[in-house]
C-alpha cells in the first residue's frame, strides 16, 4: 500500500529533469598525450594579390589572442573537410614585436585542398582551429647588435621573411636588412605596399629589391628569375652576417649552392622549406623494428608502416608534433644509431640530416633505431 | 477516457503521469498478440508506468537464464570460430585510435554533429512553434545529446546481454565469439560516454520504451529470445541508427567513432543470424510461430515508439500537446530515414533465419514493411557495405 501511496504522491511532484549536464571525467585524460588546440576567429581577410590572402586572427570573443609566437614561425591549422581533418602549416607574416594582431598568409595552390578552402570559404568571423605556433626558422634579437641580414624570398616565401625583417628592424636599432624578393610579375608581389612603408619607416636600414620573371618595359628593378647568380650579382657576399632563404625548392637550391660556392659557411645560411612529404617517395620497410628512447629507456616496437611518431605516441611517449606531414619540423628528433627511411620532400635541411636529425612524423625505422632524449 | 482538455488542465507533473499511463495503455492495445503482450507487460509497467529507468538509482533486472558449460571442447561451428578470429584481429582502442583532441562545437553549422535538416523544425513551425536560428542550433545540440545518450544506454544493455548470451550459448565457438562482443560493447559504451561527457556536455535519461525492451530481454530466460532480441532486433536498430548518423554527421571525431562502432556491429548481427539460423531449423512450428509473433510486435514497438519524450518534456511540455509532438516526430525526416535504414537491414535477416513465413508476412505487409524483403542479409554484407549504404 505504501508503494501505491508513494506512486500517487509522486504524481503531483515535479519530476527531476530528463537530462544532466556533465563535465569531462578525469579518467579520460590518462591516455596518450594530446596537443593543446587553439580556437581562433578570423577578424579580417586581406587580399594581398589575386592568389594570396592574409588572415588576421583574434580570440573567439574578438580580443587579442593568447598566441605567443616568434618571428619566422608558423601556425598549423586543423581544417576539417568532408569528415577528415587536414593539417597545414602557414607562416606568420606579422611581427610579434610590432603592434597588431597575428596574421598568417596563404597562397592559393592549384589543387590544394586546404588553401582553396581558406580562400573560397573562410571569411571574417569564422573560427579556425590550430595547434600552438612552431618552427625554428627564427632569429634571436639583441638590441646591442649591429649586423647585416640578407633575406631572399621567392613568391610566398616572403611570408616568414617579412616577419623576421620587421622584427629585426624593430628590435635591433643598429642592424640592417636587405630583402630580395622574386616574383613572376609585378601584380604578384606580396606585401608590396607594406614593404615600401617599412623601407620608408626604417630608412636607410631596410633595402628592398624586387626581381621579376616577366617585367614590363618600364620596370626599374631586377629582371629575370631570382636564382643564385642573380643574388650574388645583386648583393655579393661581403659584409653579410647571415642569410635567410625561403621559396620554391629550385630557387633555394640554386641560392644555397651559389652561396656555398662563394665561400659562405653553411651555418650562416638559414632555410625554410614549404614542403609536404609524400608516402609515394619512400619505400616503407615492411618489417617491424625496435625504437629505443634514450632518456626513458623505453623500447617500443614500430609496426610495419608505422612512423616513429605514431609508434612513440602509441606507447605514451610525449613526442612533439604539429603538421605531421613533414612540413613544419616540430617533430624533429635526433637519431643516435640505426637507419630510417624518410618520406620526401620534407623541411629538414642537409645540415640537419647530416647531424642525425629526422622528422618523426615521416620516418620509418629500418631496423633498430635509438632516439636521443625522451 | 479523460478528454484532452481535462488532461491539459491538470498540473504539469500529474499531466505527465496521466500521459504516461495512457501511453502504456495505448501500447497494450496496439500489441495484437496476447501472449506477447503478457510477456512484455511487467517490463512495460516498470518502464512506462513506474519509470524505473528514470529513478536516478541503479536498476536491478533479475536474470533467470541458464549458463551452459561444455567440457568436451569440440570444434562445433567453424563459421563462428572464424568470426571470433576476425573479431580478435579487429579489436581497436578508442583512447588511442580516435583523436579526442578534436574541438567539437555541438552547435556548429559548418561541421554539424547532426544536420538541422533532419530535426523536425518545420513540423514544429506548423504547430506555431517557430525556433530562432540560435534556438534551432541549441535544439540540434540537445537532439544529438538525446540520440547519442540512447545509443549509450543501448550499449549498456548490449554489454550485459552479450555477457548473458555468452553464458547461455551452447557452442564453444559461440562462447569464444561472445567474449569478444562483450569487449566490443564495453568499448562502445566507453566511447559514447566519453563523447557525450567531453564533447556534448549533456546526458539524457534512458527512453522508457528502450528501457522496456532492455528489461524484457534481460529477464527472459530463453537464450534464443535474448539472441533474437539483442543480436537481431536491438543490434539491427543500433546499426540502422548508427549508419544514419554516420552519413549525416559532418563532425570528424563522431564520424570516425561511428565508423569503428559500425564495423563491430556488423559482426554482432552476423553472429546473431549464424546462431539463430541453425537453432531455428530445429524448432517446432509452434515454437517458430511464437518467435515470429514476438519479433513482429517488438519490430512495431521499435518503429513507432522512440519519440524522444525526454526532449519534449524539456522543450515543449507546456506549449504543445504530446500527441502532436508524437505525430511531428513520427513524420520527421530523422524518423523516416531511421526507419528506412533499420528495416532495410532487419527484414532480410528475419527471412534468412527463418521467421518470415507467409503467415507473419501478412502482418508485416499491413504495416508496410514487406518492401524490404529480398534484400541482402547480415551474412552477405561486409562492414564496408554498411558504411557505404
Amino acid at each position: 500500500m505504501s508503494g501505491i501511496a508513494a506512486l500517487v504522491r509522486g504524481w503531483f511532484a515535479e519530476p527531476p529533469p530528463t537530462f544532466e549536464y556533465r563535465q569531462e571525467s578525469a579518467r579520460w585524460r590518462q591516455g596518450r598525450p594530446t596537443q593543446l588546440r587553439n580556437s581562433l576567429r578570423v577578424a579580417e581577410v586581406v587580399e594581398e594579390t589575386p592568389s594570396t590572402r592574409s588572415f588576421v586572427l583574434v580570440a573567439p570573443d574578438g580580443s587579442a589572442p593568447d598566441l605567443p609566437y616568434r618571428a619566422g614561425q608558423h601556425l598549423t591549422l586543423l581544417v576539417s573537410l568532408d569528415g577528415a581533418t587536414h593539417r597545414r602549416c602557414y607562416s606568420f607574416s606579422s611581427s610579434p614585436v610590432a603592434a597588431g594582431l597575428p596574421v598568417i598568409t596563404v597562397k592559393r595552390v592549384a589543387g590544394g585542398l586546404v588553401s582553396r578552402h581558406l580562400h573560397d570559404h573562410v571569411r571574417a568571423g569564422d573560427l579556425l582551429t590550430s595547434l600552438d605556433p612552431t618552427g625554428d626558422f627564427t632569429v634571436e634579437t639583441d638590441p646591442a647588435t649591429a649586423r647585416h641580414l640578407v633575406m631572399v624570398a621567392g613568391g610566398v616565401g616572403i611570408t616568414p621573411l617579412v616577419s623576421l625583417a620587421e622584427t629585426v628592424l624593430c628590435a635591433e636599432p643598429a642592424s640592417r636588412v636587405t630583402l630580395l624578393c622574386g616574383n613572376r610579375s609585378e601584380e604578384e608581389i606580396i606585401f608590396h605596399r607594406r614593404l615600401d612603408t617599412l623601407a620608408r619607416e626604417h630608412a636607410p636600414r631596410l633595402n628592398v629589391r624586387h626581381a621579376l620573371d616577366e617585367a614590363a618595359a618600364d620596370w626599374n628593378g631586377l629582371r629575370g628569375a631570382l636564382d643564385g647568380a642573380q643574388v650574388l650579382q645583386a648583393i655579393g657576399t661581403t659584409g653579410v652576417d647571415r642569410w635567410f632563404v625561403c621559396g620554391p625548392e629550385p630557387m633555394m637550391q640554386s641560392v644555397c649552392a651559389a652561396l656555398a660556392a662563394a665561400g659562405v659557411p653553411r651555418d650562416r645560411v638559414r632555410t625554410e622549406r614549404f614542403a609536404y612529404a609524400s608516402a609515394a617517395t619512400a619505400r616503407i620497410p615492411d618489417h617491424s623494428a625496435e625504437l629505443h628512447f634514450q632518456r626513458s629507456g623505453r623500447r617500443v616496437t614500430a609496426r610495419p608502416g608505422q612512423t616513429v611518431l605514431d609508434a612513440g605516441l602509441e606507447a605514451g611517449i610525449a613526442l612533439p608534433s604539429s603538421c605531421t606531414m613533414g612540413g613544419c619540423g616540430a617533430c624533429k628528433v635526433r637519431k643516435l644509431s640505426g637507419s630510417v627511411i624518410m618520406r620526401e620532400p620534407n623541411c629538414l635541411s642537409d645540415g640537419e640530416r647530416e647531424a642525425g636529425w629526422l622528422l618523426a612524423c615521416c620516418s620509418y625505422a629500418n631496423g633498430a633505431v635509438a632516439i636521443e632524449g625522451f | 477516457m479523460l478528454s484532452d482538455r481535462a488532461v491539459n488542465s491538470m498540473p504539469s507533473p500529474a499531466r505527465r503521469r496521466v500521459q504516461d499511463v495512457f501511453d502504456a495503455m495505448k501500447l497494450a492495445t496496439r500489441v495484437e498478440n496476447r501472449k506477447v503482450l503478457v510477456g512484455l507487460a511487467p517490463s512495460v509497467a516498470r518502464g512506462l508506468v513506474l519509470k524505473e529507468g528514470k529513478s536516478g538509482e541503479p536498476v536491478g533486472m533479475k536474470a533467470s537464464h541458464e549458463a551452459w558449460f561444455d567440457f568436451r571442447y569440440q570444434g562445433d561451428y567453424p563459421e563462428m570460430y572464424e568470426l571470433y578470429r576476425r573479431a580478435v584481429q579487429n579489436q581497436w582502442d578508442g583512447d588511442r585510435q580516435l583523436d579526442w583532441s578534436t574541438d567539437v562545437d555541438p552547435r556548429s553549422t559548418d561541421r554539424p554533429v547532426f544536420p538541422v535538416e533532419l530535426v523536425p523544425i518545420e513540423g514544429l513551425a506548423a504547430h506555431g512553434i517557430r525556433l530562432t536560428r540560435d534556438e534551432q542550433m541549441k535544439f540540434v545540440h540537445d537532439f544529438s545529446s538525446w540520440l547519442l545518450s540512447q545509443f549509450m544506454h543501448g550499449e549498456q544493455g548490449a554489454l550485459f546481454a552479450s555477457a548473458q548470451v555468452t553464458e547461455s550459448v551452447q557452442w564453444v565457438d559461440g562462447k569464444f565469439y561472445g567474449a569478444t562482443q562483450v569487449m566490443d560493447e564495453a568499448r562502445h559504451l566507453e566511447v559514447f560516454l566519453r563523447y557525450l561527457e567531453s564533447k556534448l556536455g549533456k546526458l539524457y535519461q534512458v527512453n522508457d520504451n528502450l528501457f522496456t525492451i532492455l528489461d524484457a530481454l534481460m529477464r527472459d530466460p530463453r537464450w534464443d529470445m535474448k539472441f533474437l532480441g539483442m543480436q537481431i532486433m536491438v543490434e539491427g536498430l543500433a546499426l540502422g541508427a548508427f549508419s544514419m548518423m554516420h552519413h549525416a554527421t559532418r563532425e570528424p571525431l563522431l564520424k570516425e567513432m561511428l565508423r569503428y562502432v559500425i564495423q563491430d556491429e556488423a559482426r554482432h548481427v552476423h553472429y546473431g543470424v549464424l546462431a539463430l539460423k541453425r537453432h531455428f531449423a530445429g524448432l517446432s512450428p509452434k515454437e517458430l510461430r511464437e518467435r515470429e509473433d514476438w519479433t513482429f510486435e517488438v519490430a512495431c514497438l521499435m518503429r513507432n515508439r522512440f519519440l524522444a519524450h525526454e526532449l519534449y518534456d524539456e522543450w515543449f511540455g507546456g506549449r504543445l500537446r504530446r500527441a502532436d509532438w508524437d505525430r511531428i516526430m513520427s513524420e520527421s525526416p530523422f524518423m523516416l530515414e531511421f526507419r528506412q535504414t533499420m528495416f532495410k537491414r532487419l527484414i532480410p535477416n528475419l527471412e534468412y533465419i527463418g521467421i518470415f513465413s507467409p503467415r507473419i508476412r501478412e502482418h508485416y505487409a499491413k504495416v508496410g514493411l514487406t518492401k524490404y524483403a529480398g534484400g541482402r542479409n547480415a551474412s552477405e554484407l561486409t562492414a564496408e557495405d554498411l558504411l557505404a549504404a
